[in-house]
């Protein structure tokens, strides 16, 4: 009987994977990069799940208790329960906003390293390169693709790009201590499955406090500017023009990983 | 009831899993046939159990692969390596086999879901504690995913990445001296273990006759991936409670403890470290969010993060319960906790 089982949660988990890979919502939890990890996952659930089908007359190997099997269970019975995604407002709350994205070297460390000079200059050659590319835009338009570059190259040389039109759909995020007309308007990055996510955003002040309520998306014309804060300077945006937008529904934005 | 339970439990559970899969496919429709059962169901709209549904089940899905990777190749492990082989290639020396096992992190690219069953094997193959120990510690921070990943998250900074690898090794190494010191000649497994491996059941009979008329290739092939299946539910149940637990952490408690951190380093290190301990954050990515913390937290405690997070975090305890004695994994714990606590407080 336990084979029997054994077979049923092989299946089951093989079959969830390949119901989130087909229909795309893997992306809501993972990685894109990660998930051909997932595909071995799979094939691996299936092969397993076959073999033990061919035993399935035989005892099961090695008894596992009843508890065992719920537990193994308990991210189908999950899924079953939670199909609907929670918004990214909601969950950017138990989130931690980092004005600053990872890329972004702290100076005060760069200074220090007088050696590893030559290193640095290296590894900062691709942002130079597409801090120009950027540049030559009239407006720089975020998307899904370009969204973590632009961050990291306007919070790396914010004083090249001050002044500078940006174009950006995101939600509106108000972490604690914010004033009423303070907001960010904010995406959530993912370096490997939501776990791990982070806000990254644009630090926005506005005469019309009422209009941005939380969970509610914006696309946002502005121009570059850099705010003063507690923690420091953040990258911020004057506000020009906006407009109200549908949630996204993949809604991540996905951090490089190699 | 209880003896019904127990003489139905898995008619129950079947009835379970396949109702779970008839849900799955017509989840909506399901639902609204003939009775309204919707009512029963309106805590699926809570927004914080949804939250918890999704970090729980990307820790899952996430974990899922390397979980599966870990028990094949400690199935292969169980069916093709003898206990002889294992000393052609670990020196006896302990002070040439920690070190070395340092290095076999670097060649076997695992991340922390996967360590456990692996170490299990290595042991149950009569690999040396402290060897497997050293091992268990280091290949989560010293692969070469994780190197790659901290030097790509801290903006390409070797010093954050080679001090992060220097002070895992430290570790490791001090740890599997500990080892040797305490725990050389007593046992490290539960009983239960043991004696599930080497006696009771069908299968293992024949890896014991095994080494009497050595069986093809291809027998040995199924018998390993056969193997894996127990391997995996048994693995895998700790694993799903840890993130489970781990999902609960962020849930309820979330980041935003960091933020109110206290200028006060000491406890901003112990923070630090529980958090890396609760979030059970994959190796691989724990550097992404340990530079976010960078603007939040000094040197210490981001290195208290970047250090413990690999080697100790919940879901690798639990699944270490399944099989290791509570005695050993106390010592692990206290050891790790307090050389991660001391050194960095000492170094930096």
């Amino acid at each position: 009987m336990a084979a029997i089982l054994r077979v049923c949660i092989l299946f089951s988990l093989a079959i969830l994977l390949t119901y989130l890979i087909l229909s795309r919502q893997l992306n809501y939890f993972i990685h894109p990069r990660i998930q051909y990890f997932s595909i071995f996952g799979f094939a691996a659930l299936i092969i397993l799940g076959i073999i033990q089908m061919k035993n399935i007359r035989h005892k099961a190997m090695h008894p596992i208790g009843i508890w065992g099997y719920i537990m193994i269970s308990l991210p189908i019975f999950f899924f079953v329960l939670f199909p609907s995604k929670p918004s990214d407002a909601n969950l950017a709350d138990q989130k931690v906003y980092t004005y600053i994205p990872p890329a972004q070297v702290d100076k005060k460390t760069k200074k220090d390293m007088d050696a590893t000079q030559l290193q640095e200059e290296d590894w900062e050659a691709p942002y130079k390169k597409q801090a120009a590319e950027f540049k030559k835009l009239p407006t720089i338009i975020l998307t899904k693709e370009n969204f973590i570059d632009v961050t990291n190259v306007l919070a790396m040389y914010p004083e090249d790009f001050k002044g500078k039109k940006v174009r950006m759909v995101g939600f509106v995020y108000r972490e604690e201590g914010f004033e009423e007309n303070q907001f960010v308007i904010a995406r959530l990055s993912m370096a490997c499955c939501v776990a791990d996510a982070g806000v990254v955003g644009f630090f926005v002040e506005t005469k019309r406090p009422k209009v941005f309520q939380k969970d509610q998306w914006y696309q946002i014309d502005g121009t570059f500017e850099m705010k003063k804060r507690e923690t420091g300077e953040v990258p911020g945006l004057k506000i020009e023009q906006y407009k109200r937008v549908p949630a996204l529904k993949d809604s991540y934005v996905y951090q490089k990983l190699y | 009831m209880l003896r019904f339970l127990r003489s139905f439990y898995v008619e129950i559970l079947l009835l379970f899993v396949f109702m779970s899969i008839l849900l799955f496919f017509n989840s909506s429709t399901y639902l609204s046939s003939d009775f309204d059962l919707r009512f029963l169901f309106t805590f699926t709209e809570n927004g914080k159990l949804q939250i918890l549904s999704t970090i729980f089940l990307s820790i899952f899905l996430e974990g899922l692969p390397f979980i599966l990777i870990g028990v094949f190749i400690s199935s292969f492990i169980h069916a093709f390596i003898n206990e002889n082989w294992i000393w052609k290639w670990v020196p006896r020396n302990p002070i040439l086999s920690i070190p070395a096992a340092i290095l076999l992190g670097f060649a076997l690219p695992i991340c922390e879901c996967g360590i456990v069953p692996i170490t299990k094997r290595l042991i149950e193959k009569k690999l040396p504690v402290y060897t497997a120990f050293t091992f268990l510690l280091a290949a989560p921070i010293i692969n070469p995913v994780t190197i790659l990943s901290t030097y790509l998250a801290f903006g390409g900074d070797w010093k954050i990445t080679s001090t992060r690898i220097l002070f895992g090794a430290g570790i490791a190494i001090t740890m599997g001296i500990l080892f040797y010191l305490f725990f050389r000649k007593s046992q490290i497994l539960h009983d239960n273990v043991l004696t599930s491996n080497h006696t009771s059941s069908n299968c293992c009979e024949c890896t014991d006759e095994n080494h009497h008329h050595s069986p093809s290739w291809k027998e040995k092939t199924n018998h390993a991936l056969y193997h894996s299946i127990f391997e995996f539910i048994n693995m895998g149940k700790f694993f799903v409670l840890g993130a489970f637990l781990a999902a609960c952490f962020q849930t309820f408690i979330g980041f935003s403890i960091i933020q109110s951190l206290s200028s006060h380093e000491w406890v901003a290190i112990l923070l630090m470290m529980a958090f890396a301990f609760g979030l059970s954050i994959c190796s691989s990515s724990d550097a992404f969010i340990a530079a976010s913390f960078r603007n939040v937290v000094g040197t210490a405690p981001l290195f208290a993060f970047l250090v413990y997070g690999p080697m100790m975090d919940l879901k690798n305890i639990l699944m270490m319960v399944g099989s290791f004695r509570a005695s050993i994994i106390w010592f692990f714990w206290g050891a790790t906790t307090l050389l991660t606590i001391v050194s960095i407080a000492l170094v930096l």
